[in-house]
């Protein structure tokens, strides 16, 4: 069943309430007073208060109340004021509500809610494309806005904004993108895909990185305010290796990151940043280095910029850079070995790294199988594995989960 | 207890009339809806912006009875109340466990219904931070309750027909699904 969400007409107040402005004699607020009918008993309650204690609820509650009525269902998925103070009091007490996308079966996906405890809902969602397109994977995500499409630069006619708790959805136009390639002649299809949040702005920017020339990246920028591409070139800050497919940024301070591995394993990778308000690049040192190793990023729960490195003989170790931008603040926030853990380990299997959080934990996933384990990471003492949860298995199909699956709850929606 | 009542007598005593006036200034007296009368103290009373604008900025009389034709007599109860606890916890450095067991009984014998009562009257008083506690209240209690009861809790009335509700509904099935609906 199709998700599209029309916008409501603007009958959306429904025939039996009439509203009408009223002053009240308060200083701050600019409050619409709808006046109840007289059909209706119950408090009369201003349209004001109700809205101050149903930014107050959790995204799920709010979702199921747009049944309440036409006028509550615009309120909650087409305010985007509303959204927006819903999100920022869920950031100031912290109680959003993460979630993982950990199948998706085209035409479906199933998220699965993170708890603590891992008592988690999983939850069917519908591929919001349109019945004829087919559906995109998770790229990554920003304030519960999840960026559908895929890295490829010749397939890019399927990008679209989606948040999965309302059902919005917007396509985004596709880029006209010259696609590089390399000094053998071979395509360079791929690109750096980042998406974030520009305070400065009010904008959600969704950004390519491509390959341009020798000493120039392409940096293709969709602005979703005004809705149409640019281009801006560039210059390296220092020799980019661009046989390295990277999939997702990560979003960290306002800007898009990810691990530049350089050409020659002798030079030490480090940490590309595209400032989405500035437009700019940096470059930051990454804290150690072990060559020949896997480096992926990560942002933690908590919000710093982390790298989890995998090292031989089974380890990893996670690095968090507590003070943004700062090099010296590196931290070697857990380190552990699998063989640690043999209770979790115990075949040698591939795993992967879904969060990290601040208070020492980190939940990671087999490949091979359908589940989670949350580890608890003592500075001094070993790791303990403090719980296990074990997905629903889908006929057929191992759940992949990689940490751009990741996304919050909210009621965001930026239409056109 | 003793010792503040002998004061006050021994006070009344020895300033004679002017103290009994100055007992009467510091009073404020308001007429609920119900046609009761209570007396607040000043300090509490100017908690309340509604109250306070109308003796401060207007300079009315404290001799005046004003009335509030849109409180009930047991709402004033719980406003006093909590204003009351907040002028005394104003006054104490590390008040943060006194303020949540208070807020916790204060609510206690309320049912949502009267909450909600209440927090219209909060907002119509203009007490901004009983407002702010009252609704956070509110959103607690109906955090897993159904459509039907909030409809019924708000007043709202259902402008979906059938067809749209179902519609309406099957976009979010997840959103229905695994709800501890309590008692009420």
């Amino acid at each position: 069943m199709k998700r599209i969400l029309k916008s409501p007409k603007s009958s959306a107040s429904g025939s039996s309430q009439t509203a009408c402005l009223k002053n009240h004699n308060k200083s701050s607020s600019s409050s619409q007073v709808l006046s109840m009918s007289k059909e209706e008993e119950g408090i009369g309650l201003p349209e004001d208060i109700i809205r101050k204690i149903l930014c107050q609820l959790p995204v799920k509650t709010l979702i199921r109340f747009t049944c309440v009525s036409k006028r509550w269902r615009f309120i909650i998925i087409s305010d985007p004021q509303f959204a927006k103070s819903h999100l920022q009091l869920a950031l100031q007490w912290r109680t959003l509500t993460q979630r993982l996308f950990v199948h998706s079966l085209n035409p479906h996906f199933q998220s699965w809610e993170y708890e603590d405890n891992f008592n988690g809902s999983v939850i069917d969602l519908t591929s919001p494309y349109p019945s004829k397109e087919p559906c995109q994977r998770a790229i990554t995500s920003c304030n519960g806005l999840v960026l559908l499409g895929d890295s490829y630069l010749t397939d890019l006619v399927h990008l679209a904004i989606w948040n999965p708790s309302t059902g919005f959805f917007r396509k985004i136009p596709s880029p006209r993108i010259t696609i590089p390639r390399n000094k053998y002649g071979y395509e360079l299809d791929f690109a750096v895909t980042g998406f974030g949040y520009v305070s400065s702005t009010d904008d959600y920017k969704l950004v390519l990185v491509v390959p341009g020339d020798r000493t120039h990246f392409h940096v293709y920028i969709f602005s979703l305010k005004a809705n149409c591409w640019k281009v801006i070139k560039a210059s390296h800050l220092s020799s980019p290796d661009f046989n390295h497919y990277v999939y997702g940024a990560t979003l960290s301070n306002g800007a898009i990151h990810w691990i530049n591995h350089r050409c020659g394993v002798s030079d030490p990778a480090s940490i590309y940043a595209f400032d989405l308000a500035e437009e700019e690049f940096r470059e930051m040192p990454l804290p150690v280095w072990f060559p020949n190793n896997d480096r992926e990023m990560r942002v933690l729960l908590g919000g710093c910029l982390c790298v989890w490195f995998k090292t031989d003989a089974r380890r990893s170790e996670i690095w968090g850079m507590t003070e943004y931008g700062v090099p010296e603040s590196w931290v070697k926030l857990f380190g552990f070995r699998e063989a640690d853990l043999p209770e979790v380990f115990s075949s040698q299997a591939e795993w992967d790294l879904c969060f990290v959080t601040e208070d020492g934990k980190i939940v990671i996933k087999l490949l091979e199988s359908n589940e989670f384990f949350r580890i608890e990471c003592r500075k001094e003492e070993k790791p303990v594995c403090s719980g296990r949860y074990l997905l629903q298995e889908v006929p057929g199909y191992t759940s992949f989960i990689e940490n751009r699956y990741l996304y919050v709850e909210t009621l965001v929606s930026v239409p056109e | 207890m003793s010792t503040s009542t002998d004061n006050n007598a021994s006070i009344t005593q020895e300033s004679g009339p002017s103290a009994a006036v100055q007992d009467i200034q510091k009073k404020i007296v308001v007429r609920t809806a119900d046609g009761e009368v209570f007396n607040l103290k000043e300090e509490v009373a100017m908690e309340i912006d509604i109250i306070k604008t109308f003796f401060q900025e207007d300079s009315i009389s404290y001799e005046t009875v004003m009335p509030l034709p849109n409180v009930e007599g047991w709402e004033m109860v719980k406003v006093i109340e909590y204003c009351t606890k907040h002028v005394e916890l104003k006054h104490k450095v590390d008040g943060y466990k006194e303020r949540k067991a208070f807020q916790a009984l204060f609510v206690q014998n309320l049912s949502t219904k009267s909450l909600l009562a209440l927090t219209n009257t909060a907002n119509y008083l203009e007490v901004k931070y009983l407002l702010d506690f009252l609704c956070q209240a509110v959103s607690e209690q109906i955090k897993n309750k159904d459509v039907d009861y909030v409809r019924e809790l708000f007043g709202v009335e259902n402008d979906f027909n059938d067809e749209e509700y179902e519609q309406v509904k099957a976009e979010a099935p997840w959103a229905h699904e695994n709800l501890n609906n309590d008692l009420h």
